[in-house]
């Protein structure tokens, strides 16, 4: 597909992950305009105008995975002129994240685009492993990865590995991971969610007592145990270096289908930055001071009980990045269930439609209040990865 | 007639919701940009979308989990939920 160059436009700061992302998969630049003035002008004041500081580290990551990548940022930060290179991976790479914003906001760019990539990507993340915001690497290890192994056909070499966990604020995680390149992504028919047959999960307690893990474990089981009996929770305790700069506890559960599909929640004790300055009008990041382990498990199991209930193939944190993923499969149709829409997952179709043209065919269906969505994807294609 | 026939069909196509939204945004986009920034008529009408609050959304944070907004959709007494799971009351 060649390339267009006249650059998408958009307006604001929302989904500027996907924005960027899908900017680098299809090689089409974008312009983001008007970024946070809507905020300031609201009274947050000059410091909340233009890019943060994760936007800005999440710019520097694709740069270090690309060739070529332009970016213009104006002076205020209100601006940015994006023009993606070729995407080409490579080994022993490092970022050091923002720690206002956890690992996962880049980890799940980085997964889409190393798939893309000229050689298999091996890179060191460092920065905040678990936070409010973000996929944690628990749910990322456990629902994302197998998601892309069973579904999308990744082979061999995807794997994250957590060598230390960090917490907000200070953060001091480190992951690695690694990812295989695919010629193509295959067609995808993933309509059929199955019925839950396990949960598990993992708890995770830095330099606060071990006994916090038990409690988180507790208070999911009390949730968990009235719908079904095969709940098995893991506890992680860290100490020393592995446990990161900041102290902090959570929770990730998994919920596993007869079908394979595998459905994730998570959360941890404490907020990162960037959540608890702007979107501060929410729940979870009011009461982040005063967690307690039992609120924490109670939290994550209706979460995932939650996610149950709406249906479809995937958690509502993944629509987005299973959009992505079947928007640039072959071109054939592909067709997938999913819960209801989050405000995310509409906003990567509006980008998907903008950056390639594609429009995903939307049907609700009420009865289950799942939404099947169908698409003739742009057929991406590797041309580093020979066909074997 | 007429009206209940625009409602039913507005709240039918959920296309039409995500994708006619966009169409809308990126015209109102070209018409600043293609027009100096003062332009009086445009910005008269920019401000009026101001006050609602669909800016509010405009540079809404960028996150993953929806953890709220999951557990508030969640009913645990619903008997339909039983039955996402294998050990479903499948008697009910």
């Amino acid at each position: 597909m060649p390339p267009s160059r006249a650059p998408a436009r958009f307006t604001g700061a929302k989904d500027f992950r996907a924005r960027i992302l899908i900017s680098v998969l299809s090689g089409k630049p974008c312009v983001i305009r008007d970024i946070r003035v809507k905020t300031a002008a609201r009274g947050g004041g000059d410091d909340a105008v233009g890019l943060r500081d994760y936007e800005v580290s999440l710019l520097r990551l694709i740069d270090k995975l690309t060739n070529g990548t332009r970016v213009d940022i104006s002076e205020d930060g209100t601006a940015v002129r994006f023009d993606p290179g070729v995407v080409k991976g490579g080994r022993a790479l490092t970022h050091e994240c923002a720690t206002s914003r956890g690992v996962g906001y880049y980890v799940e760019p980085t997964l889409a685009l190393g798939l893309f990539a000229k050689k298999p990507i091996e890179l060191t993340l460092m920065g905040v492993t678990n936070d409010d915001a973000d996929v944690s690497v628990d749910v990322f290890r456990t629902v994302t990865l197998p998601m892309l192994k069973k579904h999308f056909g990744v082979d061999d070499g995807l794997a994250l590995e957590v060598e230390r966990r960090g917490c907000p604020p200070n953060g001091g995680g480190r992951v690695r991971l690694t990812l295989p390149i695919v010629k193509t992504l295959p067609t995808l028919d993933w309509c059929d969610e199955g019925l839950v047959k396990r949960v598990r999960g993992v708890t995770f307690t830095c330099k606060v007592s071990p006994q916090n893990g038990n409690r988180m474990v507790d208070a999911a089981r009390g949730v968990l145990n009235a719908f079904i009996p095969d709940v098995y929770i893991f506890t992680d305790h860290h100490v020393g270096p592995e446990a990161g700069k900041s102290p902090g506890y959570g929770l990730s559960l998994v919920a596993e289908t007869t079908t394979g599909c595998v459905l994730g929640a998570d959360a941890a004790s404490t907020a990162c930055a960037s959540a608890m300055s702007e979107a501060a009008d929410l729940e979870w990041a009011d009461d982040a001071e005063a967690r307690v382990p039992e609120d924490v498990g109670r939290r994550v199991a209706e979460a995932l009980v939650a996610e149950i209930q709406r249906g479809g193939v995937v958690d509502s944190t993944h629509q987005s990045l299973a959009l992505i993923l079947l928007a640039i499969g072959p071109e054939q149709v592909s067709r997938i269930r999913l819960g209801q829409l989050t405000p995310r997952a509409i906003e990567t179709l509006r980008a998907l439609k903008a950056f390639f043209g594609v429009t995903f065919h939307v049907q609700p269906e009420p009865e289950s209040g799942t939404v099947f969505c169908s698409v003739v994807g742009v057929g991406l294609k590797n041309v580093a990865r020979r066909s074997t | 007639w007429k009206e209940m026939m625009q409602g039913y069909k507005r709240e039918k196509t959920l296309m039409e919701l995500i994708y006619d939204d966009t169409t809308g945004t990126t015209r109102g986009e070209r018409v600043n940009e293609s027009g100096s920034d003062s332009d009086s008529e445009s910005d008269l009408f920019r401000k009026q979308e101001d006050s609602d609050s669909k800016m509010d959304t405009l540079d809404s944070f960028d996150r993953t989990k929806f953890l709220p907004e999951v557990r508030s959709g969640l009913d645990l007494d619903d008997p339909a939920l039983r039955n996402r799971f294998v050990t479903g009351d499948w008697d009910a």
